[in-house]
C-alpha cells in the first residue's frame, strides 16, 4: 500500500508540475484557448449595468479585436451582422447591452490551426449565446482568425461557419403569377 | 481476549460501504468501470440530452444515445435519425436522413420530392405548405440531405440542408 500512495503521489507531483509549467509557457494553442475563455467572458452579463459600466465593458471587448477588425455573421433565422473595427464593436455591445438584461456567450469545441510561422491562426468553434430565460438562443459554428501581435493574440476576422450546406431557396413556382 | 481483538480489527460498516471490504479490489473495480464508460463514450456509445423544436413530435426533450458504430459497414439510410456535429461533440443537430448522395430535394406543396418522384414521410405528424429547392439541389456524392420532422415550422425557421458524411457522428439509438 505504501509503494501505491508513492505512486499516487509521483503522479500528483508530475501532473501539476506539468500544469504549472504549461501555465507560464502556454503553447499557442493554449494562449489562444485562454484569449477565447476572456472574450467570451468579456461578451457576457448577468446585468446590464449604469451607463460608464456599459463603455467599460464594452471597451473591454472591443480591446480583443484588432483596430481594423472583419466582422460578419449570418446568424440563422435572425440577421447578418457585418463590423469593421473595434469602434464598430464597442457600439454593439452597448446596444446588446441596452436590449437584453442578460446576456451568455460560450465558445466550444475550438479546434485551433497555428500558422507556420506562428504567429497566425484560425479557429472553428461553436457559439452558444442565450438571453435571459432562454428568449434568444443562437448556436452557429464560428470561425476565428487571430494574429500575434506584441505577445497578445488579437482577432483579426470572425466568419459564420456553414454547417449544413445548400441552404434552401423558394421554388420558382412560389412567385405569384401575373395574370 | 481474541475475540475482542478481532472486533477491534473490523472494518466499520460505513467504510465497508464506502470502499468495500478489500480496498484494493474496489480501487481496481472503480478504475476498470472509469476507463470502460470512457472507451464507450468515445467509440461506441454518446449520450445525449435532446433539446429544442426540430424533431417534434417524435423527440420533445430528454436523454437519448447515440450509436458511434451504426455507420461502420454502409453509410447513413433514408429515414435515420442522425447526430450532426458542429465544431465539435458538445453541441450536434438531431435530424433526420431524407436524401442520399446524388438524389435531388425538394418540397413542392409540403410533400418530399426525391429525383422529382413524391416520397411518403409517416414521420412527419404535422403538414406544412413548404416550397423549396435546396440550392444546387443535387446532393454531392458524400452529401445526406437532413431535415427536422417538425414541418409545422416555416422552413426559414427550420435548420435543415446537406451535410457531409465526416459531420455525422452516429445514429440515435432510441
Amino acid at each position: 500500500m505504501k509503494l501505491a500512495l508513492r505512486i499516487i503521489l509521483v503522479v500528483v507531483v508530475a501532473v501539476l508540475g506539468v500544469w504549472l509549467w504549461r501555465y507560464f509557457h502556454p503553447t499557442p494553442q493554449d494562449a489562444i484557448r485562454r484569449r477565447l475563455a476572456d472574450v467570451a467572458r468579456a461578451a457576457s452579463y448577468t446585468e446590464p449595468g449604469g451607463l460608464i459600466a456599459r463603455a467599460v465593458k464594452a471597451q473591454e471587448l472591443a480591446g480583443y479585436f484588432a483596430p481594423e477588425v472583419a466582422v460578419r455573421i449570418d446568424l440563422p433565422n435572425l440577421s447578418r451582422h457585418e463590423a469593421g473595427s473595434r469602434d464598430e464593436i464597442m457600439r454593439d455591445a452597448m446596444v446588446l447591452r441596452t436590449m437584453f438584461r442578460s446576456f451568455k456567450v460560450q465558445l466550444l469545441d475550438p479546434n485551433i490551426t497555428v500558422g507556420a510561422d506562428q504567429m497566425s491562426a484560425s479557429v472553428d468553434l461553436t457559439l452558444r449565446a442565450e438571453t435571459a430565460g432562454d428568449k434568444y438562443l443562437v448556436v452557429q459554428e464560428i470561425k476565428f482568425t487571430l494574429r500575434q501581435v506584441n505577445g497578445e493574440w488579437i482577432i483579426i476576422r470572425v466568419e459564420t461557419v456553414r454547417t449544413l450546406n445548400r441552404a434552401p431557396t423558394p421554388r420558382s413556382r412560389e412567385t405569384p403569377a401575373l395574370t | 481476549m481474541q475475540t475482542e481483538i478481532s472486533q477491534a480489527r473490523q472494518p466499520s460498516w460505513l467504510r465497508t460501504i464506502l470502499i468495500g471490504r478489500h480496498p484494493r479490489r474496489t480501487l481496481i473495480r472503480i478504475a476498470v468501470i472509469v476507463v470502460t464508460c470512457l472507451l464507450l463514450r468515445a467509440f461506441v456509445v454518446l449520450p445525449i440530452l435532446v433539446d429544442g423544436p426540430s424533431m417534434l413530435p417524435t423527440y420533445s426533450g430528454g436523454v437519448n444515445f447515440v450509436n458511434r458504430l451504426a455507420y461502420l459497414g454502409h453509410g447513413p439510410r433514408r429515414g435515420d435519425i442522425v447526430a450532426i456535429r458542429l465544431a465539435g461533440e458538445s453541441i450536434m443537430f438531431m435530424k433526420r436522413v431524407i436524401g442520399l448522395p446524388g438524389e435531388t430535394v425538394e418540397f413542392a406543396n409540403g410533400r418530399l420530392l426525391i429525383n422529382g418522384r413524391s416520397l411518403e414521410e409517416p414521420y412527419v405528424k404535422f403538414k406544412c405548405n413548404w416550397n423549396f429547392v435546396p440550392e444546387h439541389s443535387k446532393l454531392g456524392d458524400d452529401e445526406y440531405y437532413v431535415v427536422g420532422d417538425n414541418r409545422a415550422m416555416p422552413h426559414t425557421d427550420h435548420t435543415q440542408g446537406a451535410a457531409t458524411r465526416e459531420r455525422i457522428v452516429g445514429k440515435v439509438l432510441l
